[in-house]
């Protein structure tokens, strides 16, 4: 039974990947992102992850894949116009960066109880999460944090140039 | 606790199916737990839709009543209208409009407009209804003791980061207005779907902030090891209820909720003012019943929600419990309280939404990330400091 539900949301991460690169319009690709989280948070949920697995949903899947549905929709849906070969060319190499690290890192691709067992006593309690981020990976959550709002008021100070003046504020 | 395969020996039913299954060899216990899962979900759908349902006839006739009118009373099914008083209650409050609705959106054509994205048209309200059911099956709606004297929630799955699971799949329910609007492929529509998922972004924020206090407050009690589980937050309500210790961020869980709910005054992606009928304007027959049935019961699981945050849960006054030494009385009485504050929010909502005028789209946004996230933010953060002192 859990074999087979592992299997599933496998599928859906797959899938949902492959979607992503090769469907029509930029909403869809959102969408098959969609799937793929929603696979991605089964695994680790499965992985008895729960706390990771549902702050996926809730963060990736619930706010920031909407903010990118909205920009998409607030410029326009446009359908990819790249020609399949390029897609098929970026396929091939993804499927080959994998293959690259499935052959030097042969555990990284490898599912088994063992694993999962060692792995469930760390992630199932979400208290872990807390000491680890205070404790063990202090240094790099605030070094990731400053680089966010760099980045975030870079965004402002490029986007808000003084020249184009916004037209139509309230129409939304 | 193994939340994945969710746990639902936490049922006061499966007790007594407990007794039958020794006879049973292995296979049966199997189908019978499986059984059991379905029953419990179905029931569990079952009341959400319910609540649904009855909230359209209340809704109806609250606003009724608030503009001095009477509302539905006509409507009558012919040989269910002729019970002495039962028919004539029935007639008189609605209820037969109800079914009446209800077949309406059945029978009637079903359009298929021409100039759609078929795929996500006809999966849009499908994804607008089905998040509110699944994170239903969180919800404690009571309270019962196992037989070595623990109390344990009559809630489908019960498992400690219940809260954290209804808040990610609520969210998701906003899909479905986003792809409404999206697939319709007509003006209206589309500016409903993006101020939808606008808004939910704006207001979630501030929703997630306002838990936390409340999962703060929970957690440094030493003796509660997940904060994050519904049923230990109710439980920890046996005292003073959330809502009177943290009445800011009741507040400001209260106004969000209105927010991702899509109820007015924070209506913005169906205000029929100015954008006809929103997101669902190309919508008919069942699809747009699935929409309409999906606010309703996104509003009974937002309700759960905050009853179960600020509310106290199953008790019935600050202060008071239903003792244990009632037994099976007791925990009746603990699911009736629920199902009783489900009803007053529903009646809250509904209140709310015949009183206050809608706010305007730009409004909405200055509210959410001007007013709501910085008073979120310090809120937290004072009772953080007020904490650790």
């Amino acid at each position: 039974m859990e074999d087979f539900i592992y299997y599933a949301f496998c599928a859906m991460a797959m899938l949902g990947a492959l979607g992503v690169l090769m469907v029509r319009g930029y909403v869809n690709a959102a969408m098959s992102m969609l799937v793929s989280m929603l696979g991605v948070a089964g695994l680790m949920i499965l992985m008895k992850a729960y706390f990771l697995g549902f702050l996926m949903v809730s963060v990736y899947a619930g706010a920031v894949l909407v903010l990118f549905v909205f920009v998409v929709m607030l410029i326009g849906d446009r359908n990819d116009q790249s020609a399949l070969w390029k897609k098929i060319a970026l396929l091939i190499l993804w499927v080959l960066a994998g293959a690259v690290v499935a052959f030097f890192h042969p555990d990284l691709a490898k599912y088994s109880a063992e694993r999962n067992a060692e792995a469930t006593s760390v992630l199932s309690v979400a208290k872990n999460y807390g000491y680890s981020l205070f404790t063990t990976f202090m240094l790099p959550v605030q070094i990731a944090g400053a680089l966010l709002l760099a980045a975030m008021i870079g965004v402002m100070a490029v986007s808000k140039s003084p020249a184009r003046k916004i037209k139509n504020k309230e129409t939304l | 606790m193994d939340a994945f395969i969710l746990n639902f020996s936490n049922f006061a039913i499966l007790a007594d199916a407990a007794e039958v299954a020794p006879a049973c060899p292995t296979a049966c216990e199997f189908a019978l737990n499986i059984l059991l899962k379905v029953v419990f979900s179905l029931v569990c759908v079952v009341v959400v839709m319910s609540f649904a349902g009855l909230s359209v006839v209340a809704e109806r006739k609250v606003c009724a009543y608030i503009q001095g009118r009477y509302g539905p009373n006509r409507t009558a099914i012919p040989i269910v209208v002729a019970i002495p008083i039962l028919g004539n209650f029935l007639k008189k409050n609605g209820l037969m409009q109800l079914v009446a609705d209800g077949l309406k959106f059945l029978l009637k054509e079903d359009p298929l407009p021409a100039h759609v994205n078929k795929f996500w048209y006809m999966i849009a309200p499908v994804m607008a209804l089905s998040p509110v059911l699944i994170a239903a099956c969180v919800i404690p709606f009571g309270v019962y003791w196992t037989d070595g004297g623990v109390m344990a929630p009559l809630a489908v799955a019960n498992f400690d980061v219940s809260l954290l699971f209804a808040l990610a799949i609520g969210a998701l329910g906003v899909y479905g207005a986003i792809m409404a609007g999206w697939s319709s492929n007509s003006k209206f529509p589309y500016m409903g779907g993006m101020r939808a998922s606008a808004q939910v972004i704006s207001y979630e924020l501030a929703m997630g902030l306002s838990v936390l206090s409340v999962v703060l407050m929970v957690g440094t009690n030493a003796n509660v090891d997940s904060p994050l589980s519904m049923f230990e937050i109710g439980k920890a309500q046996s005292g003073l209820w959330f809502c009177i210790t943290q009445p800011v961020a009741a507040l400001i869980f209260l106004i969000a909720l209105f927010a991702e709910t899509n109820r007015l005054p924070f209506d913005m992606a169906e205000s029929e003012t100015d954008l006809v009928s929103g997101f669902h304007t190309e919508y008919g027959s069942f699809k747009f019943g699935l929409f309409f049935v999906g606010e309703y019961g996104h509003m009974v699981v937002g309700s759960s929600l905050f009853i179960t945050l600020f509310l106290g849960a199953w008790n019935p006054f600050p202060g008071f419990v239903w003792p244990e030494s009632w037994g099976w009385i007791s925990s009746a009485l603990s699911l009736l309280t629920f199902l009783v504050k489900i009803a007053a929010m529903l009646f809250f909502f509904i209140w709310v939404r015949w009183t206050l005028p809608r706010f305007r789209y730009d409004q909405v946004m200055r509210i959410g990330w001007k007013a709501m996230v910085p008073l979120a933010l310090l809120n937290f953060v004072a009772y953080l400091v007020f904490v650790s002192i």
